[in-house]
């Protein structure tokens, strides 16, 4: 990398202090630094972009697995129920996951447990 | 009665403590006992990390006992088979390799202080098969010599293990094999939930930017002193994922791994205490106090086809990546199916219970005294640090930014939850935000950086791999 074969020229001995070695050490670092940044950002950018594709692709829009146009039958009464039904286990999940968060937490002595979770 | 006082004298003389008393760095025993003793509480008594943190003090104990000679590291470290001390060859194969140099023209080495370079360019190609003939005659299998330097064979160690070996070095063949940190990573696949993250794909971005600790530090570590590949190995601390840092550490740097296991793992258990102040510093109360939407409902096939294509992405980018990233996708695959679930339940229970029991065991190992009591061990600690609190400002910053971005939408302190360390820092999250606001609920969106930080460790591993391997 960099033409640098030989690693030894860009460890800093500071028994030994050479300005030269430090000064390799930091053009070294500086630059693994730098790639290092920039590849973690890019490849996880290229997954957002894939995940963001996903979606058009994979989710499951109401009316698009019976190939038909989303037309009045999509928008009737059972539809209006599925959304409202996945909101409210998205907060349910929600609230569950901070009871359990808050009885496992220390920090706020909390006096209770969790003992069941039921659908009413 | 002379006899019976003998008999005595000679048992307690192969007693463990005799033996201890009878080194001149007997203290250092002593003290390992004193750290393996704190281990024990951390684990025991303040639940930090236990599953972890416990076999691997169990096997700093146990490899710390005079005269028990579990686990033999000579083995598995080059230095140990064959090195040059003050001008002079000493290890298990020193014999064979005086005898191969004893037929040499001394114009073709040099014996350093501390190394042996062989001077071969300016053979011609027939010497140069004598050479190889040679070498092959004394040392067989053992060793062969590249770049000018003698490298020992994988097969001539797992041989010596097999022959010569006990419980420990068994074990330790799949930490030096690297095997341990791949099935460790199929178990946390297959426990992992990534629907926050494919609901919310942005989170990604928290996830690169908690990564920035892991570079700091090495530019940190390179600039203190040690080499690019131990400084690699450092860094990789501040992913807040102990498997990676295994895997990385016994690749790049052997020698590290007793010192960056015990520090990674100590750290993570640490989340709770160093995370917060740098949470509260650098966002404003009314920032903590943000309310994000309910994430969107993710289909199965999402989720199913989430770990190939992640799979197939990361690892052809980066290939070195792959032995962590793949493992991980494949356990996660298991369970997401819906198709495999004895293969998911097991790759989640007894096989990552198992397999965790034989890494911390084995990597506790390593921690002998002679190895462990450095002042490296010191600069290792504090730059484990380092890197822990720099990569959490890493995802607070990039937090922040996304905040300002998305005009309030995003929670910053969601950031921090990039660190890996699953699922502990998304529940920091979580407490601080509801300390801000008791009706505030970010675990679920904490998760999506938290589960992105294994992804972004992986690769940020395979980075250091890609340079240095």
């Amino acid at each position: 990398m960099f033409g640098i074969t030989d690693y030894s020229k860009v460890i800093v001995d500071w028994a030994n202090f050479d300005a030269s070695q430090v000064t390799s050490a930091l053009v070294f670092g500086g630059s693994i630094l730098l790639i290092g940044m920039l590849t973690v950002f890019a490849v996880l950018c290229l997954l957002w972009l894939c995940l963001a594709v996903f979606k058009l692709f994979f989710h499951d829009l109401p009316g698009k697995r019976s190939g038909k146009a989303p037309v009045k039958e999509a928008a009737s009464t059972p539809a209006k129920q599925e959304v409202t039904r996945v909101a409210t286990d998205a907060e349910i999940v929600a609230v569950l996951a901070a009871a359990v968060a808050m009885a496992e937490s220390e920090s706020y002595g909390a006096k209770f447990k969790v003992v069941s979770f039921k659908r009413i | 009665m002379s006899e019976i006082i003998n008999a005595i004298t000679d048992f307690l003389g192969t007693t463990g403590i005799a033996k201890m008393f009878a080194e001149s760095n007997w203290w250092q025993y002593l003290v390992m006992y004193v750290i393996v003793g704190v281990l024990f509480y951390l684990a025991i008594v303040k639940k930090f990390e236990p599953l972890l943190l416990m076999p691997i003090a169990f096997g700093m104990l146990l490899a710390n006992l005079p005269g028990a000679n579990l686990i033999h590291l000579e083995y598995f470290f080059d230095d140990y088979y064959l090195s040059v001390v003050d001008g002079e060859l000493t290890g298990t194969l020193a014999v064979h390799f005086e005898n191969f140099i004893s037929n040499l023209n001394p114009m073709l080495y040099t014996i350093g202080e501390d190394s042996i370079t062989f001077n071969l360019e300016s053979l011609a190609e027939a010497d140069i098969e004598y050479f190889n003939s040679l070498f092959d005659f004394y040392l067989g299998d053992a060793a062969y010599v590249s770049e000018g330097l003698v490298h020992i064979r994988m097969s001539h160690i797992i041989k010596e293990v097999v022959n010569n070996g006990g419980l420990l070095d068994v074990l330790y063949l799949g930490v030096k094999l690297g095997v341990y940190p791949s099935l460790i990573f199929m178990g946390v696949g297959a426990m992992t939930d990534f629907t926050p993250l494919i609901a919310n794909p942005k989170s990604l971005l928290m996830g690169a930017g908690a990564q920035f600790g892991v570079f700091a530090a090495f530019f940190f570590a390179l600039l203190m002193g040690f080499s690019p590949m131990q400084s690699g190995a450092i860094g990789i601390i501040g992913g807040a994922d102990g498997p990676t840092a295994i895997l990385i550490t016994k690749i790049l740097a052997p020698e590290l791994l007793g010192a960056i296991a015990i520090a990674a793992y100590s750290y993570m258990a640490l989340i709770p205490i160093i995370q917060p102040p740098f949470m509260r510093l650098l966002t404003t109360k009314k920032e903590r106090e943000i309310k994000m939407g309910n994430l969107r409902t993710v289909s199965k096939v999402e989720k199913i086809v989430f770990p190939i294509v992640v799979t197939a992405i990361v690892c052809l980018i980066i290939p070195d990546a792959a032995p962590l990233v793949g493992f991980l996708m494949l356990g996660n695959l298991f369970n997401v199916s819906g198709v495999a679930d004895r293969l998911s339940k097991t790759a989640q229970n007894e096989l990552i219970n198992i397999v965790t029991i034989f890494l911390g065991v084995s990597v506790g190992a390593t921690a002998n005294a002679e190895n462990f009591l450095k002042p490296q061990t010191i600069f290792i600690i504090i730059l484990g640090l380092c890197a822990f609190c720099i990569s959490t400002v890493g995802g607070l910053l990039t937090g922040k930014i996304m905040c300002k971005l998305t005009g309030g939408k995003i929670n910053p302190l969601i950031g921090s939850a990039g660190v890996s360390a699953v699922p502990m820092a998304a529940r920091v999250a979580q407490d601080e935000g509801r300390k801000a606001d008791p009706s505030n609920f970010l675990l679920m969106h904490a998760m999506g950086p938290n589960v992105a930080g294994v992804i972004g460790s992986a690769v940020a591993a395979g980075v250091f791999l890609s340079f240095f391997a």
